[in-house]
């Protein structure tokens, strides 16, 4: 045997297996996801074909369109917050100066390791309308601005977004954090010899140098948004009415919910294409070459 | 080569004497049936059914063991009513062992789960919408014969008969509870204490409402992260406008949301929405935060099933009263009083086509239905039998329950809850539409976006 007849079966050796179990995880059920958005099924009885239908009547379902524009809303309040305020603290606790990291560092990443369903209960009770914290922070300072946060048409969608963002701020920090650490500090050396302040060094340093990390921390924001689920189901359970619906959780309701697996499959077929097309256009975009040191 | 065969042939011997002693306990088990079976006395519903067509179980000879999977509510305080029902039906059919399987809280997904994989438990419980999607899949057993042969319908009370039969004329599911009511809970005191009439119709309803609402008392606890209750109160407004079918008639294929008396019960959910009928946390109010709500005194009123009575008196006391249906046009009041809201679904436990015992699950699940109806009302106080048989419970029945239970035998017509309605697309869409009324949503808009809904579950 060659050494490339090798390499080639030690290749084979090492990914077949892997991409067999993605194919019958993933792949498969996608496909299958696509193939039942073309069918009247309702899970249990045989399905009857019916072209597009499905699809034609997602356009005329106003859900459709609050579920797209929540998860937008939702991806991105996740894009800002987390990568945003991630991106400080982490350029924060990488300055030298700066004492306690490995405290801060822990406590930033604490909320992560919570449930997401106790995160969403402690958020439940901040946001309460009767006396929840943001109330009465308000009340104490004398304004006006008491609401019913998590039940609000403008205000719900937005409370539920912060309050995933809050919870996995920490992952994104992390992965900007580590980037950071690895970026050689005889670049920003030179910066200081060259008299360049603080902020600028860092803009015109580690800002561009983290343009692969950003990528990845990106991806997961976005379709993280667009898949969102978990949230609204402890918080709200989508309501009032359908307010604080993603296309998951319309995609939850028209399948086990309604018994319209077809319908639900075209939702779900909907938010796989829009994830493929956001990780495209962030591909293709952003971090285009591999940066070498 | 001694020593090797020697510890094969010491297992061999060990493994023999196990497998020799384990048959005879199962033949001496079989036999402890058989004597159990011959000595035992059956339960006065379970005798009553057995005797009604079927020969003592006790003259026929030992029947194969079976054993059956049960996938019911077996949780909280239902638990002692299953396990002493189980333990009652033992005496009847001693050759079952059932294995209970606790139900999710889930929409039924799971057991729609089992059913798409073919592999449903031999009993279950099933409400109205399960019935008829298990119905449409075939998977579900007509019990029509095992219903017949045990005489059941001889067993029920007249107002629990027709829960027994399908619209199709067949029977899928022995009924094992009665059909409770939606009411309204009220604090006594609070409504003394600030000379506030307990309202009979909708327009003192109102009053009521802008009377608590000035006074800092929240009108009515609504439990609105659920989405039921909010669909039981609009049902409630329509049945006090004269349409005692409420809903149900929708849900029903029949009539859409812009006859005159759906619009005036969204149009009255509107105005008491309008006056602060609820809390402004009331659609992330759990059912336990309501009734915390309900018995600290903050609010005045709770709205939940009849079957919330024991739980809500254990917390208020003699403070505790009840109402029917306080959203009855003043006009009509009198006239609608008996008409309820809730209840009325055919639901119960019963049987998957693809059991392998699926005659004896039928029987059981029959004998099972009528026992743990009269366990209910033994160790929960149910005031709403669906028996002929009188059976006391055996703590007695506080007060509401009693008012609840003479009252009763009045109930003129019943709707049903949310759960009760055959087609899933209407009642998705009804629960997530209607929260939305609640929320403050135009009548316009509701009325548009329900007969569009309609529309849609109906094809």
């Amino acid at each position: 045997m060659t050494h490339k007849a090798k390499y080639n079966l030690a290749l084979l050796i090492f990914t077949v297996p892997t991409l067999l179990f993605f194919t019958v995880i993933v792949i498969i059920p996608i496909l299958q996801t696509f193939q039942k958005s073309f069918f009247d099924w309702d899970g249990l009885s045989p399905a009857t074909f019916i072209g597009l239908d499905n699809y034609t009547r997602l356009l005329d379902d106003d859900t459709f369109w609050v579920s797209l524009k929540n998860g937008l809303i939702f991806a991105f309040v996740l894009v800002v917050y987390q990568i945003g305020i991630g991106t400080l603290l982490a350029i924060a606790l990488s300055s030298k100066g700066l004492k306690a990291h490995k405290f801060f560092r822990t406590s930033y990443f604490v909320p992560v390791v919570l449930s997401g369903v106790v995160v969403s209960q402690l958020w439940i009770a901040i946001y309460n309308a009767d006396g929840g914290l943001i109330n009465s922070v308000f009340a104490m300072l004398g304004f006006n601005y008491e609401q019913a946060w998590l039940s609000g048409e403008h205000t719900s969608i937005w409370a539920i977004a912060f309050s995933a963002a809050w919870h996995n701020l920490g992952i994104q920090f992390v992965l900007i954090y580590t980037a950071i650490k690895s970026i050689p500090e005889h670049l920003y050396e030179a910066a200081k010899i060259d008299g360049a302040p603080f902020w600028k060094m860092h803009w015109k340093i580690t800002i561009p140098l983290l343009s692969e990390t950003y990528k990845f921390c990106l991806i997961i924001a976005i379709t993280g948004g667009l898949n969102a689920f978990q949230n609204m189901y402890v918080m709200t359970n989508g309501g009032p009415g359908n307010i604080s619906f993603t296309l998951t959780f319309m995609m939850y309701k028209a399948a086990f919910r309604s018994g319209e697996y077809g319908y639900g499959s075209a939702a779900a077929a909907i938010l796989v294409i829009e994830c493929l097309l956001f990780t495209i256009l962030i591909n293709r975009f952003l971090a285009r070459e591999k940066i070498t040191y | 080569m001694k020593n090797k065969m020697r510890k094969p042939a010491f297992m061999l011997l060990v493994l023999s004497m196990i497998v020799l002693a384990l048959s005879a306990c199962g033949s001496n088990n079989k036999n402890n049936n058989a004597s159990s079976t011959s000595s035992s006395t059956p339960s006065a519903t379970t005798e009553a059914s057995a005797s009604a067509s079927t020969p003592a179980e006790s003259k026929e000879p030992a029947k194969d063991p079976v054993k059956l999977k049960f996938y019911a509510q077996y949780s909280g305080v239902e638990m002692p009513v299953y396990d002493a029902t189980k333990e009652a039906l033992k005496l009847v059919m001693p050759e079952v062992d059932v294995e209970f399987e606790v139900a999710a809280q889930d929409d039924e997904q799971k057991i729609k789960t089992y059913a798409a994989a073919g592999s449903l438990p031999d009993i279950f419980f099933a409400s109205s919408g399960l019935i008829e999607a298990l119905k449409k899949s075939d998977n579900l057993m007509v019990m029509d014969d095992v219903v017949k042969e045990l005489n059941i319908e001889a067993l029920l009370n007249e107002s629990s008969k027709p829960m027994l039969w399908n619209k199709d004329g067949h029977s899928y599911a022995v009924p094992n509870v009665g059909q409770w009511a939606g009411v309204f809970y009220y604090n006594k005191d609070l409504f003394t204490a600030n000379n506030i009439k307990v309202p009979t119709n909708y327009t003192e309803f109102l009053e009521a409402v802008k009377a608590f609402k000035a006074k800092g008392i929240i009108p009515l606890s609504l439990f609105g992260k659920e989405k039921w209750p909010g669909v039981l109160m609009l049902d409630m407004a329509i049945v006090g406008s004269a349409q005692p079918e409420g809903l149900k008639r929708l849900d029903n294929g029949e009539g859409n949301f812009s006859e005159e008396v759906y619009t005036k019960g969204a149009n009255k959910i509107n105005e008491l929405i309008k006056a602060g009928l609820l809390s402004k946390n009331a659609f992330n109010t759990t059912a336990d935060d309501a009734a915390a709500q309900f018995a600290a005194g903050k609010a005045a009123m709770l709205l939940n099933g009849a079957w919330s009575m024991a739980f809500q008196y254990e917390n208020l006391g003699d403070k505790l009263d009840i109402m029917y249906n306080p959203l009855a046009d003043a006009e009509i009041a009198d006239q609608v009083k008996w008409n309820m809201s809730g209840g009325g679904f055919n639901q119960g436990f019963a049987v998957s086509k693809n059991s392998k015992n699926a005659d004896v699950a039928a029987k059981y699940a029959a004998l099972f239905s009528i026992e743990f109806a009269k366990q209910r009302v033994l160790q929960l106080a149910d005031p709403n039998s669906i028996l002929v048989e009188k059976v006391i419970p055996t703590n007695g029945l506080n007060p509401v329950q009693q008012k609840y239970s003479d009252d009763s035998a009045n109930f003129k017509t019943m709707t049903t809850f949310a759960w009760g309605y055959e087609n899933a697309k209407f009642k998705t869409e009804i629960e997530d539409i209607t929260q939305k009324l609640f929320a403050g949503q135009k009548v316009d808009d509701y009325v548009s976006d329900m007969n569009k809904a309609l529309e849609t579950a109906r094809k």
